[in-house]
C-alpha cells in the first residue's frame, strides 16, 4: 500500500484533516520540548564550527516549560474538534457526502460496491463520534494542564522537607518530561480513537481500538506517586488484554468464515447466510466480550471501579466518556452494521437485553453504598452503559433493514445524543473532582463535605451534573434518557401492538424489551439516591477546611462551560441543533 | 410572539428573576451581604406582588376581556399556539423541534384558579417567613418554585409539563435541606426520590401517549410525533375506543399516570413522604407544599388522565372511589393519633385530598366542580394551618400538642388564627372548605346513594381531631395555662405583624370564597359541565349502555 | 329538646299522613309543627333570658356579699336552683316573664304554645286511632306522658326559683337591678301571650297547604266569629274521641303535673315580699298543697341516672373509646410500620444488597478474568441456545 496518493490528493487530505492535525500534534509534541541549543560539530579537523540544529542540548526555557506539552495537546485537539465540527456543519456528511478511503490511498465518494478493500469511511457518523472523542480528550488535557506541576502540589512540600527535591530548573525539566509523556499518550489515544471512528474494515477497527486502549492503560497508571494508580492501570491492562485477545480470536474466526474483514462484505455475507453459521456466531460472541469490557458492561466491568479510582480524575473521565463511546462505536459496527438481519429480530437481542438489565442494576446498586466519589461515578458509568445497551436491544428489534429506518435511526440518534452530553456532565463531574485531587483530596465522600461553603459555583456545578446523570429535567441528561426510552417504546410498540381490551392482555402482547425501558426509568429513580447524597453532603455538612481551592482559571471556565452546556442542551434551540446533528449522524450510519 | 404572552411571563419571569437574584446574592461581597439580602428580599416580594396583580387582572373580566365561564372544553385562553398542528409545522411555537416539543401555554377554568392561587401564596408565604434570618437565597428559591409551579399549570405540552413538574422538586429539596427541622436530610431525600420514582412511571405513560400522537412530519422532526396535549385530546375525542391502539393500552396508561399523580396528591398508600416532608420543612416550604404542590397531582390527574382517557376513568371508577375513601378515612383516623401538630395537619391534607378523588369519581358536573373547588379551598386553608404551626414553632419552640394549654391568654392573635384555620379546615359553613365538601357530598349521593354516609361520618372524625387539639391548646389549663418545656420559663411573644398579615389575608380569602364561592366556582362548573356533557356522557353510554 | 321532639313528632305524623294519601291532614300536622317551632322559639328564648337574668343577679348578690372573704373562689354555683327560692318578690318582671313562658310551654289554654301543641297532639291521636296508624300509638301515648312531665318540670322550675322561702342568704339579697334586661323580657312575654292566639285565629295551622287560608277566617266572618270559631275548633272538636284526647291532655298537663310539682316544691313567699299581682297567686296556691317528703326519691338511683342524663354521655365515650380510638391507633401503627415500613425496608434492603454486590469486585485481577470468562461462556451458551 502506497501512502503517497493519500497525501497528494487534496480531496483525501481534506477528508482526513482532523487526523492529520493529530499527527502533526504528535510530531510537535515530540519535537518542541526537545528544542534546544543542540549543535552539530562539523568534522573538519582543526576547526570548531558548530552548526546548531535546534534539537537536544540545553533546552530553551520557553519550550521546555512544563506547560507547553499541555498547550500543544489541547490546541491540537481543539483544532481537530473544530475541523470535525465544521465539516459536519458546513457539509453534513450524510447520505451523499461520504468519503471512502481505499487501501490504495484513493478517496471515493461512497463505500458501497467497491471491489478494492477500503480502509476508512468518513461520514457524518464518524465525524460526530470523533467530536465526542476529541472533546473528552480535550477537556482532560485542560484539566491536566491545571495539575501543575506534574508532581502534586501537596507532595512538593513533603519532598522539599525530605531533601528529595532537586534544583528547580532540573525539576522543571523533569516535570516537562512527565507532561510530554502524558499528553503524547493523550494524543495517541485520540489517534487510535479516530481510526476506530473511521474504520470500514474490522481489522483496522481493531488496530485503532488497541492503539487507544494501550495508551489509555498507561494513562491510568500514570500518577505513579499514588499507590493506587499503577495497581489500577495494571489490573485494567490485564483484563483489557484478555478481553482484546478474546476479541482478536473472534475476528480471526470471522476472517476464516468470510475471507476478508471488510464491514460491507461481512454484512452482505451475513445477510446471505442461511441460518447462522456457528463460526460466525462464535466470532461475534467473542467480539462481544471485547465490546463488553470496553463499554463496562456486566460481567466484564469489574476492573472499572478500580481503574477509575486509581487513575487521575480527568483520565477516569476520558474512560467514562470517550472510551465508552469508542466501545459503543465498535458495538454498533459489529452488531448493527454487520449482524443485523434483513428483517426480523436480530439473534443477539435476548443477550444484549439481559446484559443491559444486569449492567444497569449492578451499576446502580454498587454505587448506592459507595463512599468514594470516584468509585461511585465508576459504577454510575456502568449503569449508563446499561441504559445504552437497553437501547441497543431495542435497536435489534429491527423494523426493516431497508425501508422504514425511522425508529432505528431514532435509537442510534438517541444513543449518540446520550454519549455526547455524557461528556458534558460526566466528564464535568470528574473535572470538579480533579480540582479536589489537586489538593490531595477526592478519594472519600468526606472530602466533598461542605464544598458549597468553600466554592459555591463549583458545588452548584457538581450538583447539577449529578442531577443530569440522574435524569432530572430540564437538563441534558433528562433529554437523552427520554430519547433512549422513547426509542425503546417506539420500537416495541411498533412491533407488537395488539388492539385488545384488557390491560393484562395488552401488556402481555408487548415485546419484553419495553420492560427494559421501565427498568431504565426505575433505575434512574434508584440512582437518584446517591446523586442526591453528593448534593446534600456538599450543601449540608461542614468542610474540612475553609480555604479556597486552587485557582486554575481555565479549568474553572471549562467546568462552567460544561455546566452551561448541560443546561442549554436540555431544552431549547441548542438541544434542537444537537438533535439535528445526531440524527444526521444516525442517517449516515444507516446509509 | 411567544414572549408577549402573559402566561409565559408568569412562568419564565420568576425563574429568570430568581436566578438573577441568586447570582446577585452570591456576587456581592461578604461584608455587605446582610444589607444587600434585605434589599433583595424586598425586591423579590415586590416582584411576586407584581405577578399577583398580573394574574388578578387576568381574572377581572373588565380588564382582560375574558369571560371565564364561557371557555368550554379543549379551548384555552392566552393560548399561544392555537391551531397546534398547523402552528407546529410552521415552527411557531416549537421548543425542541426535532423531538416534537413545543412551548404551548394556555389556561382555562380548571387551571386558572390554580395559577391565581400560586401567585397569591408566594407573597403570602414570603410575608409569613419574613423575619427568619434566611438571606436572599431562601426567597429566591421560593420565586424559582413559583415559576415552576405556574409552569405546571399553564403548559399544554407534556414534555414541558413534566419538566416543570420535576423542576418544582429542586427548590423544595433545597428549602427542606437547608432550612428545615432536625431530620431534614432524610425528609428531603425521601421526598425527592419518592415523588421522582412515581413521576417516572407517569413519564412512561406520557411516552406511550407521545408515540400515538402523530403529526405531519416537518423538517427536522426525527420522530414524526409531538407532545402537544391539545392534539392528544383531539385524537382521543376522535378515535374513542381505539385511541392509543385499544382500550387495554388506555387502561394501562391510565394506571401508570394514576400512580404518578396519586403519589403527588398524595393518596394512600403512596402518602408516607408527606408527613416527614411537612414536619421537617420550613414554614414557607410547608405552605407551598400543601397549598400548591399537592394540587399539581390533582390537576394533572384531571387534565391528563381524566380528560384524555375518560373511558379508562369510567372503567376504574370504583378504584378511584376506593382510593379516595381510604385516603379520607385513613387520613382522618391516623390524624387522631398524632401528637405533633404539623404531622396532624399533614395527615389532614391526605384526608382532604381523598375527597378530591371522590369528587372526580362521581362523574357528576357538581362533583368534579366540587373537587376542583376543593383544590382551591384547601389551597387557601392549608397554608393558613401551616402558618399557624409555623408560628407555634417560632414562638413556642415546640409542635407537641400535649405540651401546652390555655395559650389564649398569652397569644390571643395566635389563638384566634388557630381557631379560624382549624374551623375552616373542618368545613365550617361560610368558609371555603364547606362549599367544596358539600358539593362533593351531594354529587356523591347523586352517584352512589347511601354510601355517602361513610364520608359524612368521617367528617365528624375530622371535626373531632381538630376540635380536640384546638381546645387543649387554646382553652384548657385553668387560669394560667401551661407553657411548654421548650420555652424554658420565658413568656411567649404573640405573632409578629407580618405573620399576622399573611394569615389574615388567607383567612379573608377563605371567608370570601365561602360566602361568594361563585367567583371561581362558576368557571369550574362551566368546565366540568362541558366535560361531562361533551365527553363523559358519550363514554358512559359506550362503556355502560 | 323535649319540645323539639314534639315538632318532630308532628313532622312524622304529617309525613305519615302524606304517605297514606291524606293530604289535608298532612298539611295541618305540618302546619302545627311549624307553628310550634315559632311558639317554642319565642317562649324558650324568653325562658333562657329570664333564667339568665336570675343567674346574673344571683352572681351579683354573691359577689356583693362574699366580697370580703374568699371572693370568687368558693364553690358557689349561681346556676344551682337549690340556692335560690322566693325570688318572686325580689325580681317581679323576671318572675312574670318566666311564668308566662312556662305557661306557653306547658300548654296553658289560650296562651301561645297551647294552640300548636294541641294541634300536634290531636293530629297524632287522629292518625293513631282514627286512621289506622297503630304504629303511631306509641308516640301518641308518649306525648301524653310528656305533656304531664312538661307541666311538672316547668312548674317545679318556677317554684324552686321564685316561690317559697329563700334557701340561701344570697337569694335573699337579690335585686332586679340590671337596666337592660326587662325590655326584651317584656317584649317576648307579650308575644308569647298573645302571639299564639292571634296566629291561631288567623289560621296559622293551615298556612302550609292553603296560603289563602291565612286570614280568610277573619276576612270572611269578622274577628269575633273568627275567634269563636277557633275556640270551638280547639276546645270542642266534633269528633268525640278527639274531644276526649284534648281534654285529657289539658288535664294532665295543666292539673296533674303542676299539682305534683306544687306539692313537692311549693311554698309561700317570705314575709314582707310581695310578688306582682299577675303571679302572686301561684305561691299561695302551691302552699295549699302541703309539703311532700321526697328525700328518698331524690336520693335514689333513678334520680342519679336522670341527673347523669341516663348515662348517654358515658355510653358515647365508651363506644368511641372502644371503636374509633383503637382503630385510630391501629391505623397509626399500620402507617408507621407497614406502609412506611415498606419504604424503609426498600431503603435498608437496597443498601444491604449494594454492599453485597460490591463484594464481587474483590480487587484481584484473576478474579476479574474468571468472571469475564464465565461471562463469555454464558454469552456463547445463550447465543447458541437461541438459534
Amino acid at each position: 500500500m502506497s501512502m503517497t496518493p493519500l497525501f497528494s490528493d487534496p480531496q483525501t487530505a481534506l477528508a482526513l484533516l482532523p487526523e492529520f492535525t493529530l499527527i502533526v500534534g504528535i510530531v510537535l509534541m515530540i519535537l518542541v520540548p526537545n528544542l534546544g541549543k543542540g549543535t552539530f560539530r562539523v568534522p573538519i579537523p582543526n576547526t570548531n564550527i558548530r552548526i546548531p540544529y535546534l534539537l537536544g542540548g540545553e533546552r530553551f526555557t520557553f519550550t521546555s516549560s512544563p506547560r507547553i506539552p499541555g498547550i500543544i495537546s489541547v490546541l491540537t485537539l481543539l483544532f481537530s474538534t473544530s475541523l470535525a465540527l465544521w465539516s459536519q456543519m458546513e457539509t453534513p456528511l450524510s447520505g451523499s457526502n461520504v468519503w471512502c478511503i481505499s487501501t490504495a490511498g484513493e478517496a471515493f465518494t461512497s463505500c458501497a460496491g467497491m471491489a478494492d478493500p477500503t480502509l476508512f469511511q468518513i461520514d457524518g457518523f464518524s465525524r460526530l463520534v470523533e467530536i465526542i472523542f476529541y472533546g473528552s480528550l480535550m477537556l482532560c488535557g485542560v484539566a491536566m494542564w491545571s495539575r501543575m506541576p506534574a508532581t502534586p502540589r501537596y507532595m512538593i512540600h513533603a519532598q522539599v522537607l525530605a531533601g528529595r527535591r532537586e534544583d528547580e530548573r532540573i525539576q522543571k525539566l523533569l516535570d516537562n518530561r512527565r507532561q510530554v509523556d502524558f499528553h503524547l499518550l493523550l494524543l495517541m489515544v485520540a489517534l487510535g480513537m479516530s481510526v476506530v471512528a473511521l474504520a470500514s474494515d474490522v481489522f483496522v477497527l481493531f488496530i485503532g481500538l488497541e492503539l487507544a486502549s494501550l495508551s489509555s492503560y498507561v494513562l491510568i497508571a500514570f500518577m505513579k506517586e499514588n499507590e493506587e494508580a499503577p495497581e489500577a492501570g495494571m489490573k485494567y491492562f490485564i483484563l483489557g488484554s484478555v478481553a482484546s485477545a478474546i476479541g482478536l480470536y473472534g475476528i480471526s474466526l470471522l476472517y476464516l468464515w468470510n475471507g476478508n474483514l471488510q464491514m460491507s462484505d461481512l454484512a452482505a455475507s451475513w445477510q446471505a447466510m442461511d441460518g447462522i453459521d456457528p463460526m460466525a456466531l462464535t466470532g461475534v460472541a467473542f467480539l462481544m466480550v471485547t465490546i463488553g469490557f470496553k463499554v463496562s458492561a456486566a460481567p466484564f466491568h469489574l476492573a472499572t471501579p478500580d481503574a477509575y479510582t486509581g487513575a487521575a480524575s480527568p483520565v477516569a473521565g476520558v474512560l467514562a466518556t470517550g472510551s465508552k463511546a469508542m466501545g459503543f462505536v465498535v458495538l454498533l459496527r459489529v452488531l448493527v452494521t454487520i449482524t443485523m438481519p434483513e428483517s426480523g429480530e436480530a439473534f443477539w437481542v435476548p443477550v444484549v437485553g439481559l446484559l443491559a438489565a444486569i449492567t444497569m442494576t449492578w451499576g446502580n446498586l454498587g454505587a448506592l453504598s459507595s463512599n468514594n466519589p470516584k468509585r461511585m461515578l465508576a459504577y454510575s458509568s456502568v449503569a449508563h452503559a446499561g441504559y445504552l445497551l437497553a437501547a441497543v436491544a431495542a435497536l435489534g428489534l429491527n423494523q426493516a433493514r431497508a425501508g422504514d429506518h425511522v425508529i432505528s435511526e431514532l435509537i442510534v440518534a438517541a444513543m449518540l445524543f446520550h454519549l455526547t452530553v455524557l461528556v458534558l456532565f460526566k466528564l464535568g463531574s470528574f473535572l470538579v473532582l480533579s480540582m479536589l485531587e489537586s489538593e490531595g483530596r477526592g478519594s472519600k465522600i468526606e472530602d466533598l463535605y461542605g464544598l458549597a461553603k468553600r466554592e459555591p459555583l463549583l458545588a452548584t456545578a457538581l450538583f447539577i451534573f449529578m442531577l443530569a446523570l440522574a435524569g432530572v429535567p430540564p437538563l441534558a441528561g433528562f433529554l437523552s434518557k427520554l430519547l433512549l426510552v422513547s426509542g425503546i417504546i417506539d420500537a416495541t410498540i411498533h412491533t407488537s401492538m395488539s388492539f385488545d381490551d384488557g390491560v393484562l392482555a395488552t401488556l402481555q402482547s408487548l415485546h419484553w424489551v419495553v420492560y427494559l425501558g421501565l427498568l431504565v426509568f426505575l433505575n434512574s429513580a434508584l440512582s437518584l439516591y446517591y446523586y442526591l447524597r453528593v448534593g446534600w453532603v456538599m450543601f449540608f455538612e461542614d468542610p474540612p477546611t475553609r480555604k479556597r481551592m486552587v485557582y486554575a482559571p481555565f479549568l474553572r471556565i471549562t467546568i462552567m462551560l460544561c455546566l452551561i452546556g448541560t443546561l442549554a442542551f436540555g431544552i431549547g434551540p441548542l438541544a434542537d441543533h444537537l438533535i439535528g446533528l445526531v440524527s444526521n449522524a444516525a442517517i449516515a450510519f444507516f446509509a | 410572539m411567544m414572549f408577549g404572552n402573559p402566561l409565559t411571563l408568569l412562568t419564565l419571569g420568576p425563574i429568570v428573576a430568581a436566578l438573577v437574584f441568586m447570582f446577585l446574592a452570591w456576587a456581592c461581597p461578604p461584608s455587605k451581604r446582610e444589607e444587600i439580602s434585605q434589599y433583595i428580599r424586598l425586591l423579590i416580594f415586590a416582584f411576586s406582588l407584581l405577578l399577583l396583580s398580573l394574574s388578578s387582572l387576568m381574572f377581572l373580566e373588565s380588564y382582560s376581556g375574558i369571560s371565564w365561564t364561557s371557555i368550554g372544553l379543549n379551548n384555552y385562553v392566552y393560548d399561544n399556539c392555537v391551531n397546534a398542528e398547523v402552528a407546529l409545522e410552521a415552527g411557531g411555537c416549537a421548543l425542541v423541534d426535532g423531538f416534537g416539543v413545543s412551548w404551548h401555554v394556555g389556561v382555562d377554568g380548571l387551571s386558572f384558579p390554580m395559577v391565581w392561587l400560586t401567585t397569591l401564596l408566594i407573597p403570602v408565604s414570603m410575608l409569613v417567613e419574613w423575619n427568619a434570618k434566611k438571606g436572599a437565597q431562601f426567597h429566591s428559591l421560593i420565586l424559582l418554585m413559583e415559576g415552576a409551579l405556574i409552569g405546571v399549570f399553564v403548559s399544554l405540552d407534556l414534555f414541558v409539563f413534566y419538566t416543570f413538574w420535576e423542576l418544582t422538586l429542586i427548590p423544595m429539596f433545597f428549602l427542606i435541606l437547608l432550612w428545615g427541622g432536625d431530620d431534614r436530610k432524610y425528609a428531603a431525600q425521601k421526598f425527592f426520590i419518592y415523588t421522582f420514582t412515581a413521576s417516572v412511571l407517569m413519564l412512561l405513560g406520557i411516552l406511550v401517549m407521545y408515540y400515538f400522537t402523530r403529526v405531519p412530519v416537518w423538517e427536522g422532526n426525527i420522530t414524526g410525533r409531538a407532545f402537544d396535549m391539545t392534539l392528544m385530546a383531539a385524537s382521543s375525542n376522535q378515535l374513542g375506543s381505539s385511541f392509543l391502539g385499544g382500550f387495554g393500552m388506555q387502561k394501562a396508561v391510565f394506571l401508570l399516570l394514576l400512580v404518578g399523580f396519586a403519589a403527588k396528591m398524595p393518596s394512600v398508600p403512596f402518602h408516607t413522604w408527606l408527613p416527614d416532608a411537612h414536619v421537617q420543612a420550613p414554614t414557607a416550604g410547608s405552605m407551598l407544599l400543601a397549598g400548591v404542590m399537592l394540587k399539581m397531582g390533582a390537576y394533572g390527574f384531571i387534565r391528563i388522565a381524566v380528560e384524555l382517557l375518560p373511558a379508562a376513568l369510567v372503567y376504574f371508577q370504583w378504584l378511584i372511589v376506593i382510593l379516595g375513601m381510604v385516603s379520607l378515612v385513613y387520613g382522618a383516623l391516623v390524624c387522631l393519633g398524632q401528637s405533633n401538630l404539623k404531622r396532624m395537619v399533614a395527615y389532614s391534607s391526605v384526608s382532604h385530598m381523598g375527597l378530591i378523588f371522590l369528587g372526580i369519581a362521581t362523574m357528576q358536573p357538581l362533583g368534579i366542580a366540587g373537587a376542583i373547588f376543593m383544590m382551591l379551598a384547601h389551597g387557601i386553608i392549608s397554608p393558613h394551618l401551616f402558618a399557624v404551626c409555623g408560628a407555634f414553632k417560632h414562638h413556642y419552640h415546640t409542635l407537641e400538642i400535649g405540651s401546652m394549654r390555655g395559650i389564649a391568654k398569652h397569644s390571643p392573635w395566635l389563638s384566634g388564627h388557630m381557631m379560624t384555620a382549624w374551623m375552616a379546615s373542618l368545613g365550617l359553613p361560610l368558609m371555603a372548605g364547606f362549599v367544596a365538601e358539600i358539593a362533593i357530598m351531594i354529587a356523591f349521593w347523586m352517584a352512589f346513594g347511601w354510601l355517602v354516609i361513610l364520608p359524612a361520618l368521617t367528617l365528624i372524625i375530622t371535626a373531632a381531631y381538630y376540635l380536640w387539639s384546638m381546645q387543649r391548646t387554646i382553652f384548657e389549663g385553668g387560669e394560667e395555662g401551661e407553657l411548654p418545656e421548650s420555652l424554658h420559663g420565658e413568656d411567649p411573644v404573640d405573632i409578629t405583624w407580618h405573620e399576622n398579615a399573611g394569615m389574615i389575608v388567607l383567612a379573608g380569602f377563605a371567608v370570601l370564597l365561602g360566602i361568594l364561592p361563585f367567583i371561581f366556582f362558576d368557571m369550574m362548573s362551566a368546565y366540568s359541565g362541558e366535560f361531562v356533557s361533551q365527553v363523559l356522557l358519550d363514554v358512559l353510554n359506550e362503556v355502560r349502555p | 329538646m323535649s319540645q323539639l321532639a314534639y315538632i318532630f313528632t308532628g313532622l312524622g305524623v304529617a309525613l305519615w299522613f302524606y304517605n297514606h294519601g291524606e293530604h289535608h291532614a298532612a298539611v295541618i300536622a305540618f302546619g302545627a309543627s311549624m307553628f310550634h317551632l315559632f311558639n317554642h322559639a319565642m317562649a324558650k328564648g324568653m325562658l333562657f333570658m329570664a333564667s339568665g337574668s336570675v343567674i346574673h343577679e344571683m352572681h351579683h348578690a354573691h359577689h356583693h356579699l362574699a366580697h370580703g372573704d374568699d371572693g370568687d373562689h368558693d364553690d358557689f354555683d349561681p346556676q344551682d336552683m337549690r340556692n335560690m327560692g322566693g325570688l318572686a318578690g325580689k325580681m317581679p318582671i323576671t318572675a312574670t316573664a318566666m311564668a308566662i313562658g312556662s305557661a306557653s310551654i306547658i300548654g296553658l289554654p289560650l296562651i301561645g304554645g297551647f294552640w300548636s301543641k294541641e294541634g300536634i297532639v290531636a293530629e297524632t291521636w287522629n292518625a293513631a286511632a282514627l286512621h289506622g296508624g297503630t304504629v303511631l300509638l306509641v308516640p301518641a301515648f308518649l306525648i301524653l306522658l310528656t305533656a304531664g312531665m312538661t307541666g311538672f318540670y316547668m312548674t317545679r322550675m318556677w317554684l324552686m326559683t321564685f316561690a317559697g322561702k329563700p334557701k340561701t342568704e344570697f337569694a335573699d339579697h337579690v335585686e332586679e337591678q340590671t337596666p337592660w334586661i326587662p325590655t326584651p323580657l317584656v317584649t317576648l312575654s307579650v308575644i308569647s301571650l298573645l302571639g299564639g292566639f292571634t296566629l291561631a285565629v288567623l289560621g296559622a295551622t293551615n298556612w302550609l297547604g292553603e296560603a289563602e287560608a291565612l286570614g280568610t277566617l277573619v276576612h270572611e266572618h269578622g274577628i269575633v266569629l273568627a275567634i269563636l270559631e277557633t275556640l270551638v275548633h280547639a276546645f270542642l272538636p266534633t269528633d268525640a274521641f278527639l274531644f276526649m284526647v284534648t281534654w285529657i291532655t289539658i288535664a294532665i298537663s295543666l292539673i296533674v303535673g303542676p299539682a305534683m310539682a306544687m306539692r313537692i316544691h311549693g311554698g309561700k313567699l317570705k314575709d314582707g315580699d310581695k310578688a306582682p299581682q299577675l303571679i302572686a297567686w301561684i305561691p299561695l296556691l302551691s302552699a295549699k298543697f302541703g309539703r311532700a317528703n321526697v328525700d328518698e326519691l331524690a336520693n335514689s338511683g333513678l334520680a342519679d341516672a336522670l341527673h347523669r342524663r341516663l348515662y348517654f354521655d358515658e355510653v358515647y365515650e365508651w363506644a368511641i373509646s372502644k371503636t374509633v380510638i383503637p382503630i385510630s391507633q391501629a391505623f397509626t401503627w399500620f402507617d408507621t410500620h407497614v406502609i412506611d415500613g415498606a419504604i424503609k425496608g426498600i431503603e435498608y434492603g437496597s443498601q444491604k444488597i449494594s454492599r453485597d454486590v460490591r463484594k464481587v469486585t474483590t480487587g484481584s485481577a484473576s478474579d476479574y478474568i474468571l468472571v469475564a470468562v464465565i461471562g463469555m461462556f454464558s454469552i456463547l451458551v445463550l447465543l447458541w441456545g437461541v438459534i
